[in-house]
């Protein structure tokens, strides 16, 4: 999922930067709290461990092959902040010296994978693992599960920024400039490979490595143990998970305001049998659904709704339905989990 | 220079509720040069790391230079200082004492942490690459470096900032033959005099070369605590102290025997043939 | 190819060696993909000559202009000017033949080859048999994105194939990084070495003690104990980092020694990258 240079354009790059980086700031911060001295040291151990663990292909039931990420486990034993620094030096570091990723596009591969993903994991860990015992077999489960909601949760964004291309950038005879495929393909490519090999990779690295943990040293577990999901740091950073989601809301107007005229996309493309076979292969052979997804379609519908007739055509464009409600649909998810966790925070007494 | 390096009484340390250290007693004048005998987990490790206050004693009394070794003092900036730039330790994993991108920047970082002078800096690197004959490798990453200049790049790091003390963990270990003699010489003559060396080692070969008086750990206590050569003698303190074993070995005129090994050329007892 | 492409995601295309086999294959990768750019670093070339952080930033410019530019021509200048600039500072073409451009084509033209067919536009021709329309704007779109990133990735391993990583690393610190990432970075890199190598001999250790295939959940279990060592391993060796850090006066503080001259040669360089790239993306070409 590392993007190259050239898929995603400038001003989406500068976003995603502008995105990320006050995570990055606020993870520095706790980090450096946390670790004291230790942060340099710890943070380059760990993010050459997650350099060197992508390396690593994992055998998966059905008997193929896949790396993971390692946002998954870095969560979990790490905590999400320290996850965000790690994982984005390893990035860093493996589009610059490497040339895995684009150099432009490390903000968003940062954003999707460093951000994203692990707190997407941490969450869904916390909420399955609960207060269980270290040892507990339901913490491989919960890891399982993490891994596996993360890397989709950052494959998803991931398309997301695939997808808002070739709506927004055009050359003057309508050609994409930058990643060509509209939401209704990248979505269901990008999904299809991480629903399935991907996500299973993740999965099954973050579960199998709590396992081997339970059995060889609990304690390094122990760190991200026991506490309730964002309760006691959440007065801290409650202001950058409401800013969040409200920039997300706020974005699509943004879109709208600048005005970009876009082609028309056919999303007849997507019946079509042959362009699928096409979809199809460069997803990995995975057969991209029948119709373009209907929970989508329907979500469009949604946002078409309250534009008013006397707007411009290109606002009744079925496409900008797509973005604006996929970022939306992120930006709801944010402000949702945001207060679920100011009521767990209000609820237990601060930690 | 006189005065007392280390004063250590009745020290304890436990990790993960397992005791490290169990009353240990020594100190060591300035000046001497100290061999720390012990097997793999006497302590001498542990005890080294308290010598450089990396880690504080559980119980006892510790001190250094004559302040004392405790993590309360050590929270003090210029103490801490003033006790970094006197004493320093030599890791024994190279890849732990060798984290810089390159072998300059690994000279450097002592310097510059003690708030050294730009020019001081580079003089001082200028003039240790020189002494240590490792010039040619100045802009190499650690990753490139054999054993012994791997060893070599440590101890000079370390050496940069002219410590009156110098401790070194296991400075053999994972050496080839060529670079362990090297090393022993430069121990043994390259460090000046009067500078304080105290090295933990279970390699009985080369303490006779760098080191007048050795003290032997055992299970966290101190064995025995006296002359270099007198230690190397006593071969029932060396075999009770798992430092060496009895080896059974046949010769090439046909004749075999057994006799305790772990010191070089073998300590043949008995007649001989 | 015999070596993992760079600009290439390294899990694919290497189905038919053993998972034992494919790891070693990509560890030894890294170390000699360093290597190959230590030796290159100090060839004395064009951008060898450059000081780093005007490389930095010059490159860095010149990737963005290739991809902002919205003009196919412009963008085939920019990749003969990067490739221009790899024959100056003496690194062979088919060193980037292999290790650039082969990988980026095929890992991107897989990715956009369906575009050809399914971006709607103006069709300029038909598959034979099938049918399939191909579109001009299809065809553009393919040549933008595999444009650039052929382009930007040439020009992103010519700063590493011409500079030595530390001098990069300093580059970013006199470019106002923190000197606490900048640390960071350095350190990070040089434990993925010392991790690759503990990772290698975890694999060939167990490589030569297999003596018959393993099922799928075995080998999966192999592999997972490997992860949890080198995990383990990991979080042993930043406590003993640390350690050593703390001995030689670190106090979270890092302090770097930076020293590097600009010549009047550096400065030209960075106005004429910098003017390309102003010009490009100033200009909408």
């Amino acid at each position: 999922m590392h993007i190259p240079d050239g898929y995603l354009s400038p001003s989406t790059c500068a976003a995603t930067f502008a995105l990320a980086a006050p995570f990055w700031y606020v993870a520095s911060r706790k980090v450096k709290r946390q670790l004291h001295t230790k942060l340099v040291p710890l943070m380059a151990v760990v993010s050459a461990f997650s350099f060197v663990v992508m390396m690593f292909n994992l055998p998966l039931p059905g008997g193929t092959t896949g790396h993971a990420v390692g946002l998954g486990i870095a969560a979990i034993v790490l905590g999400p902040w320290a996850a965000v620094l790690s994982i984005s030096i390893a990035l860093l570091i493996q589009a610059v010296f490497f040339g895995d990723g684009g150099i432009t596009a490390i903000g968003a591969n940062c954003f999707n994978m460093a951000i994203v993903g692990p707190f997407v994991a941490y969450a869904v860990y916390q909420a399955i693992a609960g207060r269980s015992e270290l040892t507990s077999p339901r913490r491989v489960v919960a890891a399982g599960v993490a891994g596996y909601v993360g890397i989709n949760a950052a494959a998803l964004v991931a398309a997301i920024e695939f997808g808002l291309q070739p709506m927004l950038f055009h050359d003057a005879m309508g050609a994409p400039l930058y990643a060509p495929y509209p939401l209704s393909i990248a979505l269901p490519a990008m999904l299809a490979g991480h629903l399935t090999i991907a996500g299973l990779a993740e999965a099954v690295a973050a579960a199998g490595l709590v396992a081997v943990l339970q059995r060889t040293e609990p304690e390094l577990l122990d760190l991200t143990a026991r506490r309730p999901a964002t309760s006691g740091r959440w007065r801290e950073t409650r202001a950058l998970w409401f800013g969040l989601g409200l920039l997300m809301l706020l974005s699509p107007l943004g879109l709208v305001a600048a005005g970009t005229a876009w082609g028309e996309w056919g999303a007849a493309d997507f019946a079509d049998p042959a362009a699928r076979q096409e979809i199809a292969a460069a997803s990995g052979n995975v057969v991209p659904p029948e119709a373009v997804p209907s929970g989508l379609q329907r979500l469009s519908s949604v946002w078409s709704a309250p534009i008013p007739d006397y707007a411009p055509a290109f606002l009744r464009n079925e496409h900008l339905g797509y973005i604006l409600s996929a970022v939306t649909g992120s930006g709801l998810v944010l402000l949702v989990f945001a207060g679920i966790g100011a009521l767990r925070a209000r609820r237990s007494p601060s930690v | 220079m006189s005065g007392t390096a280390f004063d250590f009484q009745d020290v304890t340390y436990a990790y993960r509720s397992q005791r490290a250290l169990d009353g240990v007693s020594f100190s060591v004048q300035l000046g001497e040069r100290v061999a720390l005998l012990g097997a793999n987990g006497s302590g001498k490790s542990t005890l080294l790391r308290m010598m450089d206050a990396l880690c504080f004693a559980g119980g006892g009394t510790a001190t250094a230079l004559g302040a004392p070794l405790s993590e309360k003092a050590f929270e003090d900036e210029v103490a801490n200082f003033a006790f970094r730039r006197r004493v320093g330790l030599v890791f024994q994993n190279p890849d732990v004492q060798l984290f810089n991108p390159t072998v300059l920047d690994e000279l450097a970082f002592g310097p510059l942490q003690l708030g050294w002078a730009t020019q001081r800096v580079k003089d001082a690197i200028e003039a240790t690459l020189h002494r240590f004959g490792i010039a040619h490798l100045k802009d190499r990453p650690p990753h490139r470096l054999s054993g012994g200049e791997k060893k070599r790049v440590a101890i000079a790091s370390v050496i940069i900032t002219e410590p009156d003390v110098l401790l070194l963990d296991e400075p053999t270990a994972a050496l080839d033959p060529k670079s362990r003699a090297d090393l022993v010489a430069f121990l043994a003559h390259g460090l000046g005099d009067g500078r304080t060396v105290i090295a933990a080692t279970h390699d009985l070969d080369i303490i006779d070369d760098i080191s007048d008086r050795a003290i032997v750990l055992s299970e966290g206590k101190v064995a025995a605590d006296a002359p270099t050569l007198d230690i190397l003698h006593d071969i029932d303190l060396l075999r009770r102290t798992h430092l060496v074993f009895e080896h059974h070995h046949r010769h090439g005129d046909g004749h075999e025997h057994d006799h305790p090994h772990g010191v070089h050329g073998h300590i043949h007892q008995g007649p001989e043939g | 190819m015999n070596e993992p492409a760079y600009g290439v995601c390294s899990c694919g295309g290497k189905k038919r060696r053993g998972l034992l086999e494919s790891l070693v294959f990509g560890l030894i990768g890294v170390e000699s993909h360093s290597l190959e750019a230590e030796t290159t670093s100090v060839l004395p070339g064009l951008l060898q000559r450059f000081d780093p952080r005007i490389k930095v930033v010059a490159l860095l410019a010149l990737i963005i202009a290739a991809v902002s530019t919205q003009r196919l021509t412009v963008l085939a200048l920019m990749f003969a000017l990067a490739t221009g600039l790899a024959l100056l500072s003496k690194i062979r073409l088919i060193r980037l033949a292999r290790q650039v451009w082969l990988g980026v084509f095929l890992f991107s033209g897989i990715i956009v080859l369906p575009a050809v067919f399914i971006v709607p536009g103006e069709a300029i021709t038909h598959l034979p048999l099938i049918g399939w329309p191909i579109t001009l704007q299809g065809l553009r779109s393919a040549a933008f994105v595999i444009g650039r990133a052929e382009t930007a990735a040439t020009l992103s391993l010519l700063l590493v194939l011409t500079t030595p990583w530390p001098h990069v690393l300093k580059a970013l610190r006199s470019l106002g990084v923190p000197a606490a990432i900048v640390a960071i970075l350095g350190m990070t890199y040089r434990y993925i070495f010392v991790l690759t190598q503990s990772a290698l001999q975890m694999a060939e250790a167990r490589q030569s003690r297999l003596m018959a295939p393993l099922d799928g959940p075995a080998r999966r279990r192999l592999m997972l104990t490997m992860i949890g060592t080198l995990l383990t391993k990991t979080l042993a060796l930043g406590t003993e980092v640390h350690a050593a850090m703390v001995a030689r006066g670190y106090r979270g503080e890092v302090r770097l020694l930076d020293d590097f001259r600009t010549r009047p040669a550096d400065w030209a360089f960075l106005l004429a990258a910098l003017g390309i790239a102003a010009t490009i993306i100033g200009a909408r070409l």
